[in-house]
């Protein structure tokens, strides 16, 4: 439809310059406000971004438990176990979640999941303080998936990784050396609808319950 | 707090030489309150008067142009426009009991002009030196108090114009105070719109209707016997139904009470009720 | 008969059966102090939300003021990531490219996120017409969609059901998949919906989203969500399709995070919510799942008019839904009283600009210009200014009663003689007070029966306040 795509920009450049076609100077420009993008009008506070995140976390309905790298299977089976469900794991990666040596107490699988997916366990990017949320990326090994169809979510979030504010995470994101994302989910807490009366539910149609297993240095 | 343009403090250091000598001002009275309760433009005078202004009443005044203007009709609107500006030319300051009333001169006066720049600058010229009556006496004649008595407990209704685009909430507030025996409390939802809108109250009876249904039940909630406004078509159309709806709570623009007028019949009431 | 008088037949005729729906107004009473309350608690918990709606709207204006230029940048992304942009000029034509799409697919079911934009362009019935299942999955649409009725808010969908109502259209629709018992508990009822929808997610060929944002830096879609049913949509079927309106791509991610702190804070009064997801394009070699293909659907339907013209903060929109919220008059009638997608302030705003001004005459008139919408929008768009522009506009094009302008016209050509003003004013005032005066108020008042048939109007004073006055001074 490139005559519909010539109309149409015909029509926005004769409404602001007058017909006149972008320079290329200009289109450097834009390319170079892009480029040179810096954060405008951040929300300032001073807490610790531990503490913050935890806090925003639970306040969206979101579970947490501190635990050390060599703890993880530990935190998972105490979860599901809380929860009564079986130790069918979907997993992710991600740099403490591959070192983990799982042992014959859960079935893992390594693929992507389906609608009887009970539990996923995934590993975070980065985690914003801020607002309490979780910075998923799609990936060879973390199919996003994993994210919203099972009934729990698990993910391990690295407390290092625990950045400020949200523009953080771009900074992270445009730095990395890996192949930039297909996707990338900004999670915060499980999912929830209030279509219903204007009253929160939780589980709507992705995760009932969002776990975090946060992982501090020993 | 919304500012006017020009803001209400601009307006202040413009005239402030003017406030120490006895300050003139023009009273515009608005076309309600002249047409349907002069009540308001007496307690108006009274209040100014006492704030230590002297008061002059043009003779060559009917209306702000507001329902000509939201009916769409630009060209009339600016004819009379340009009506209120000749009038007022000689006034230091222009007053208007009423939030709406003010909003149209100060704000879509000089919109209205922007195509012919002589007119414009004397729209802003006006916009600059008119005020809503109760920010007036707190800004600019810095009224503490008023000599008056009101027994009762009384809640203020915010019109919207006023609240909005003038930032008048506290000033009224800060008057009722000082008036001995009132008592103030404020109902829920003070500031949602009470469904007047000018032609809109006729034009679409039964959604004003449920807009003022609301007011009412919020105004019958609070406990109160007394509502107040400084807005007479608001007062109007909420006073109109808590009568339909045989409520007894009386209903007074603000300037009645703060100016002690409240001895005859509230607005809907009859001869004998008072 | 015209168009204008049978809009107005038709506009009249809703608002009446609204309030008159005891079921809408009840819905309606209990989600309008949440809305409110919500946001008031979320600003009072941001001290930058002033600063930060500024910075909001400056951005809006910097990419409306250089849209060309950004949609380019943002294609080029888009191609580079190997997915296909496709720009339409009207709703029939990406209709056409999205049935087209779905044709080539061989798609059978398709799935979709909440987008008001589809609404705009009536792309189900095309779909449908055309031999496809769509199935709505935010539970708001999904309950809509059950009802077979459109959207009556452009966050809460199904904003005017009771939970009563939508006991019944579960029960109506669900009982023949086997789920036979009347639920009527909110919990239970949001976990058959989701047990209903989830083998359609995973089955559907085609999954088709809106776009909260699109972003030139890197070419992705934004969708914003609270259910997960967005991304569902967006990640499972073999094709991804995004429609959007040319006026939502914005320039970087810092940007996207300036407009995202306003957008849930104003919408329902969260800092972020549940979901925040950016697709950009179809799966790659590094890719563990994802669509085979990736097409976005730019639209324009007017929105390139806007810009030219004193209109043009409107395109500034988020579609948050606060001026919803805050509408006394949209809390009185709904939604649907409206006549199309969009209602509220917004819609009265936009529906003229987009499908005409002939059709939608009621919209900027049906509204007291009480300012609320103006001063919650999070891009300081001035609604209600912008409705009082259509009301010019419309006085402009004569499409107001003629009889209401020559009134209006003979009425202020004697507001600008105030002796004759005063002199014509005498006797009905004088009758209406000498009428009412014993009782305070009129019960009935000639061609006023707006006013009359459901309120007093207090008597008036029987001379007029510059005449008694004048005559004062006059003896002193």
């Amino acid at each position: 439809m490139t005559e519909a795509r010539t109309q149409i920009l015909a029509n926005i450049r004769s409404a602001l310059t007058g017909g006149e076609p972008r320079t290329p100077l200009r289109i450097n420009e834009l390319k170079a406000r892009i480029e040179s993008s810096t954060p405008k009008a951040q929300p300032l506070f001073e807490d610790e971004l531990l503490n913050r995140f935890c806090q925003k976390h639970v306040a969206v309905h979101g579970t947490y438990e501190r635990v050390t790298a060599q703890d993880l299977e530990g935190g998972v089976l105490r979860h599901i176990g809380a929860h009564q469900v079986d130790p069918q794991l979907y997993l992710g990666a991600g740099p403490l979640l591959d070192a983990v040596q799982w042992s014959a107490q859960v079935f893992t699988y390594f693929k992507s999941a389906d609608q009887h997916t009970q539990v996923a366990v995934s590993e975070a990017f980065a985690a914003i303080a801020e607002t309490g949320t979780v910075v998923l990326c799609s990936g060879p090994s973390a199919p996003t998936s994993h994210n919203f169809l099972p009934e729990d979510h698990i993910v391990v979030v690295d407390s290092a990784r625990i950045v400020r504010h949200q523009e953080d995470v771009w900074t992270l994101l445009r730095n990395r050396e890996d192949a930039a994302a297909r996707v990338v989910n900004l999670i915060t807490g499980p999912s929830k609808t209030g279509d219903i009366e204007q009253t929160i539910q939780y589980g709507a149609h992705g995760p009932r319950r969002l776990h975090l297993l946060i992982v501090e240095p020993v | 707090m919304v500012q006017c343009r020009p803001t209400q403090r601009d307006k202040l250091s413009m005239n402030s030489d003017k406030i120490k000598t006895s300050t003139q001002v023009g009273l515009f009275v608005t076309c309600l309150a002249d047409l349907i309760r002069p009540q308001i433009g007496f307690a108006a005078v009274a209040l100014l008067e006492q704030a230590g202004c002297t008061v002059r009443v043009p003779r060559e005044q009917t209306c702000c142009g507001q329902p000509a203007l939201n009916s769409g009709d630009s060209a009339s609107t600016i004819a009379i426009a340009k009506t209120v500006i000749k009038t007022f030319a000689q006034d230091d300051y222009v007053i208007a009991p009423s939030g709406s009333c003010v909003d149209t001169i100060c704000h879509k006066y000089p919109e209205l002009f922007r195509n012919d720049a002589l007119w414009a600058g004397r729209a802003r010229a006006l916009a600059a030196k008119t005020w809503e009556l109760t920010s007036f006496l707190v800004e600019v004649m810095e009224l503490q108090q008023v000599e008056a008595t009101y027994d009762g407990i009384c809640s203020y209704h915010d019109s919207c114009s006023g609240l909005r685009e003038l930032g008048i909430h506290d000033q009224p507030r800060q008057l009722l105070a000082s008036v001995v025996g009132l008592e103030l409390k404020e109902m829920n939802e003070s500031n949602v719109c009470c469904g007047f809108g000018g032609l809109f109250s006729i034009k679409y009876p039964d959604i004003s209707t449920r807009m003022v249904t609301d007011k009412c039940a919020n105004v019958g909630h609070s406990g109160v016997d007394t509502l107040l406004g400084g807005d007479l078509g608001c007062l109007l159309n909420i006073a109109g139904r808590l009568r339909r709806e045989g409520a007894p709570v009386r209903v007074f623009h603000v300037a009645e009470v703060l100016a002690g007028m409240t001895d005859g019949p509230a607005i809907g009431e009859g001869e004998s009720d008072s | 008969m015209s168009a204008v008088a049978s809009q107005k037949v038709a506009f009249r005729k809703r608002t009446t059966h609204a309030l008159r729906d005891s079921n809408l107004q009840q819905a309606m009473g209990k989600a309008r102090g949440g809305f409110i309350d919500k946001r008031l608690e979320a600003m009072a918990a941001l001290p930058e939300f002033d600063e930060i709606r500024d910075a909001a709207r400056d951005i809006k204006d910097h990419v409306l003021a250089n849209l060309d230029g950004y949609l380019e940048l943002y294609e080029q992304k888009v191609i580079e990531n190997g997915g296909q942009v496709h720009w339409a000029r009207t709703a029939e034509e990406a209709c056409e490219i999205v049935a087209d799409i779905c044709k080539e697919a061989n798609a059978q079911v398709v799935t979709k996120g909440k987008s008001m934009v589809s609404e705009e362009m009536h792309l189900n019935s095309v779909l449908e017409a055309a031999g496809l299942k769509v199935v709505e999955t935010d539970l708001g649409e999904y309950i809509v969609q059950l009802a077979g009725e459109t959207p009556s808010h452009i966050i809460a969908p199904a904003v005017h059901k009771t939970r009563e109502q939508i006991t019944e259209l579960f029960h109506e629709h669900h009982s023949k998949l086997g789920y036979t018992d009347r639920v009527t508990q909110r919990e239970a009822l949001v976990n058959e919906a989701r047990s209903v929808l989830r083998g359609t997610f995973v089955t559907a060929d085609v999954g088709i989203t809106g776009a909260n944002f699109l972003v030139a830096e890197t070419g992705a879609n934004v969708i914003v969500t609270n259910e997960g049913n967005g991304d569902l949509t967006s990640s499972l079927p073999r094709v991804q399709i995004v429609t959007a309106g040319i006026e939502k791509v914005i320039p970087s991610l810092d940007d996207l995070s300036v407009l995202l702190r306003v957008l849930a804070r104003s919408a329902t009064g969260q800092e972020m919510s549940a979901y925040t997801s950016l697709y950009s394009g179809p799966r790659q070699d590094t890719d563990s799942e994802g669509p085979d293909a990736y097409h976005v659907v730019l639209l324009d339907n007017g929105r390139s008019t806007m810009l030219g013209g004193s209109y043009r903060s409107m395109l500034r929109c988020i579609r948050c839904g606060a001026c919803l919220n805050h509408c006394p008059v949209y809390s009185a009638i709904g939604g649907h009283a409206y006549g199309w997608v969009y209602s509220g302030p917004m819609g009265a705003v936009l529906t003229p600009l987009l499908n005409g001004f002939d059709d939608s005459v009621d919209l900027p008139n049906a509204c007291t210009l009480n300012g609320r919408c103006k001063a919650v929008c999070p891009v300081h768009i001035p609604l209600s200014d912008l409705l009082l522009k259509h009301r010019l506009e419309q006085y402009r094009r004569r499409l107001t009663p003629l009889f209401g302008r020559f009134l209006v016209r003979v009425w202020a050509w004697i507001a600008t003689r105030p002796r004759l003003y005063q002199g014509l004013m005498g006797l009905p005032l004088w009758l209406m007070h000498w009428r009412g005066r014993r009782r305070g108020a009129l019960e009935h008042i000639p061609f006023a029966g707006g006013w009359t048939d459901s309120r007093d109007f207090p008597t008036p004073a029987g001379r007029s306040f510059i005449r008694q006055w004048h005559s004062r001074k006059g003896k002193s």
